[in-house]
């Protein structure tokens, strides 16, 4: 692969103007609640049509890595992620942004974000050309087992609470089944509304979840919106890089979680969607004073942060040579690629080299524009926190109905958007984590699909899912994850007080 | 003699003036359909009338760019395709794709539409619209009026759903059908070091071992899965049938050795053929494609029935005027022959299938394609929830 040539084609003026434009349409995207990165792709689609396969693709590039990140910034600033991954960063994100450090944790958001797409663009160069033979052993068995790895996570996201967590988790699975049956072709749960059949789809899901549901609640008690003076603002500085201390906490965290990121975003499916749940699970489950995360843990920014932008690097893997998407953004990608002729497969490397090449240079360059673009803007991005609840609450009622809609141009996305933005305020009042809502939903399908069609693949044969290599190691870090806190307050017990004292001193 | 003739002719004349004045008149006294019955010229003469400026563009006589609003052949192309009284359309028509951005109806609809919208003068807003196979965006096009400015990309799983019977109206019936524009391309694929050498060593292979089989295709209720079950039917066996959502998936189910046999279309997958990681066993339908192997037979060739392949076409809402009907079919044709869109067949391979249909002819095999996917589920007892239902209901 020539990357070399990547770059020189990505450093171009014209393409480099378009991924600035680009970056600068994502993060404008990703912040607004109620927008998101997929509206922007999606909207951009038929630009496509006249820029061309590489000039489209750097740019929509552009968009997506900084809508991955700007997600996190909706996340952090209003507790609205703009999209899944972000729902891990606002866990710990916006309990900052509560306590006036908004400006602290949207910088460590930022660089967390920069150093995950940076080392997952690093990895990928490395490790892509290896990883299409282990990705051809990915069955449905596998997708099955990683969906259960993402569900494991959910033990992560009670605020005290397993079962309610569980409840929520549940929940979440049980609206994933609603719509026609992928493997049957019956009708579940449809109540005779032709409209439903398509599904609850994610998007106005966690539109509804994330933006409405902030809303109701900011009605109910007060959200942060508002909270913020001018005073603060001028406090911050115009290029405000995060202390040395926060990096000093994070940067096992952040190094640890771009790698698992990468890895995990580069396995077919919804890579991307666990890898952020699993960079906050494994942050939270390894370490051994938890007692801050949930209330403004520096870790618990850098650690989902940093899985989720390497992950997207590495979602490109699977992509670019099996043509599988990892998520929504990415399946637009892969329409984008198609509609110019350009077929993602094993073929893509040796055929349109300058294409993959492209793509692989891009990810680290578009990464380091976010960088300095988002923490160009953080003054920009706090203001919006000086905007009143009730001029703020409206008008992203009015993205949030725009951006359900933009999507899919269905009307009864706006009735499952307001259905849901209802369920997370009931949620959020009895504290049953809407992470976790989400996470059922979204894996519920590839759960349910990996289960039985990897019952149809072994023909009937449920030792599949352990006789696997893969679906073993990956049952294996489930348990772990699960066990991790069990163990850690075991091995806190033989040592007696002294992790008590750690605990109060925290 | 000559002058006694006069008076014959002058009635003649008179007769004729005197039927014209009628026939002018009538347009105000409802009997508008006759009088233009008369002179609005049928889908097929005007398709000669468009081959011929097709064959005069191909010998060089017209310029085309597809950048501009209009160019020679378009204008000529206009010239020869009569244009409804009421001057349709005089707003912008909006296509309805029941599926995503990028994909196979997407393509479909932007690369006809774009010539189509310079013949028409129109532009064309394209509503992507996806959910549960299609059906989301049919049940909007039916809320929408019946005035030929919604348009829907139907595939082949309308036909199927509507002999399911799990929708509240019925596809074929209350839908006009516009154009089918594309055939079936899809081929039964086996990876390179597969053990099955023929199409038949399989299926007698499936015969001896019922279930061991495992073939793969786009989903639930879909052309691949009928095609498949109309086989286990002619064979009295059964497949194991493991459908994925996305190509990629199934290519790689297909290349990993999860799924022995994919159905999958010709342009999808053709570059891993070209590399030699899989090859043909068979066509899937009636056609053998000679671009990719004249060797390989197809399935009915074979002598097995073929009840549906996925067409690709245009409908709209049952009442929609004629007129209109055949004037968005004849643009529709004239935009398939133009190279924006013959450009993009061959680059993904559907130029091999032909399957043009006009409007009535379309209807026709819809009608034939759900009665044959009926009797299948009838004989086979085919089980989804839905149908179970819809009988207990009975």
């Amino acid at each position: 692969m020539d990357i070399v040539g990547g770059f020189l084609s990505v450093l171009q003026p014209g393409h480099l103007l378009l991924m600035i434009t680009g970056v600068f349409i994502g993060l404008v995207f990703g912040t607004i609640p109620g927008l998101s990165g997929v509206t922007a792709v999606a909207l951009l689609v038929p630009f496509s049509y006249a820029l061309g396969a590489e000039a489209s693709i750097i740019m929509m590039i552009g968009v997506y890595v900084a809508a991955t990140c700007a997600g996190s910034l909706a996340a952090v600033l209003f507790n609205m992620p703009g999209d899944v991954m972000g729902a891990a960063t606002a866990r710990d994100g916006y309990p900052l942004t509560q306590l006036g450090q908004a400006d602290r944790a949207i910088a460590l958001a930022i660089m967390s974000s920069a150093i995950g797409g940076i080392i997952g663009a690093a990895l990928l160069v490395g490790v892509a050309p290896q990883f299409l033979r282990i990705a051809l052993q990915f069955g449905p068995p596998e997708y099955f087992a990683m969906a259960m790895l993402g569900m494991a996570c959910v033990a992560s996201l009670g605020t005290g609470s397993l079962v309610k967590a569980l409840i929520a988790a549940v929940f979440g699975l049980m609206l994933a089944t609603v719509g026609l049956d992928p493997v049957s072709g019956a009708l579940r749960f449809t109540f005779d509304i032709q409209q439903l059949q398509g599904g609850i789809d994610f998007i106005p899901a966690i539109i509804g979840f994330f933006a409405v549901s902030e809303i109701l609640m900011g009605i109910y008690k007060g959200t942060a919106a508002g909270t913020y003076t001018k005073e603060d603002i001028r406090k911050v500085r115009r290029f405000p890089m995060p202390s040395l201390a926060d990096l000093k906490a994070t940067r096992l965290t952040l190094f640890r979680s771009s790698i698992i990121g990468n890895f995990v975003g580069m396995l077919p499916g919804a890579g991307a969607t666990i890898a952020a749940f699993l960079g906050y699970g494994t942050t939270r489950q390894l370490s051994r004073d938890t007692s801050k995360f949930g209330h403004g843990d520096v870790r618990g920014v850098a650690g989902p942060e940093s899985a989720n932008n390497s992950a997207a690097a590495g979602s490109m893997v699977p992509l670019l040579t099996l043509g599988i998407p990892g998520g929504a953004t990415t399946a637009i990608l892969l329409g984008v690629l198609i509609l110019n002729g350009l077929r993602p497969g094993p073929l893509l490397f040796r055929d349109s080299p300058e294409v993959t090449s492209s793509v692989f240079a891009s990810m680290p360059v578009a990464s380091l524009l976010v960088f300095v673009i988002g923490l160009l803007t953080v003054r920009m991005l706090l203001r919006l926190l000086t905007i009143p609840f009730k001029v703020f609450s409206t008008v992203i009622l009015v993205f949030a109905v725009v951006g359900t809609f933009a999507i899919y141009n269905r009307p009864v996305d706006l009735w499952i958007m307001l259905f849901c933005g209802v369920i997370g305020f009931f949620a959020k009042r009895f504290d049953f984590p809407i992470a976790a809502i989400v996470l059922g939903l979204v894996l519920g399908s590839i759960a349910e699909t990996g289960l039985v069609n990897g019952i149809g693949v072994s023909r009937g044969d449920w030792g599949v899912f352990f006789s696997r290599p893969f679906t073993l190691g990956t049952f294996a870090a489930a348990a772990v994850l699960l066990l991790a806190p069990l163990i850690w307050s075991a091995v806190g017990r033989l040592r007696g007080g002294e992790t008590e004292k750690t605990r109060t001193s925290a | 003699m000559r002058v006694r003739a006069r008076p014959h002719l002058l009635t003649i004349a008179t007769i004729a003036l005197f039927a014209l004045i009628v026939a002018a008149c009538g347009e105000d006294d409802g009997v508008e359909e006759a009088a233009t019955n008369g002179d609005w010229p049928s889908q097929e003469e005007v398709v000669a009338d468009i081959d011929e400026v097709i064959a005069q563009f191909e010998d060089g006589e017209y310029d085309y760019d597809d950048g501009a609003d209009t160019d020679e052949v378009i204008e000529a192309l206009q010239e020869v395709i009569p244009q409804p009284d009421d001057g349709f359309p005089e707003r912008s028509i909006e296509w309805i794709v029941p599926w995503g951005e990028g994909g196979g109806s997407d393509n479909y609809a932007r690369h006809i539409g774009h010539d189509a919208e310079r013949i028409f003068g129109e532009s064309i807003v394209y509503n992507n619209m996806p959910g549960a196979s299609g059906e989301v965006g049919l049940g909007h096009l039916f809320t929408q009026a019946a005035d030929g400015y919604t348009i829907y990309g139907a595939i082949a799983n309308q036909t199927i759903n509507d002999a399911l019977g799990i929708q509240p109206y019925s596809f074929v019936d209350d839908s006009s059908f516009v154009i089918r524009n594309q055939g079936a391309t899809e081929i039964y694929w086996v990876a390179e070091d597969s053990q099955f050498e023929t199409f038949e060593e399989m299926l007698d292979f499936a015969v001896d071992n019922p279930g061991e089989v495992i073939l793969s295709g786009s989903g639930i209720g879909s052309d691949d899965e009928f095609r498949m079950l109309s086989l286990e039917q002619d064979l009295g066996t059964e497949f194991g049938f493991v459908p994925f959502d996305g190509v990629g998936e199934r290519t790689s189910a297909l290349l990993g050795g999860d799924v022995d046999v994919l159905h999958e279309t010709a342009g999808t997958i053709y570059d891993l053929y070209e590399d030699g990681q899989i090859r043909p066993l068979a066509y899937g339908g009636d056609i053998v494609f000679e671009d990719i192997d004249p060797d390989i037979p197809s399935v009915a060739d074979l002598g097995y029935d073929v009840p549906i392949g996925r067409w690709r076409g245009v409908t709209t809402l049952a009442d929609v005027d004629q007129e209109r009907i055949d004037y968005m079919h004849n643009v529709f044709y004239a935009a398939a022959q133009l190279p924006f869109y013959t450009e993009y067949e061959v680059e993904f391979f559907q130029h091999v299938a032909g399957g043009y249909l006009n409007s009535e002819e379309f209807e026709a095999e819809a009608q034939r394609e759900r009665e044959q996917v009926e009797n299948l589920i009838e004989e086979l007892d085919y089980d989804t929830g839905a149908v179970e239902e819809e009988l207990e209901g009975e």
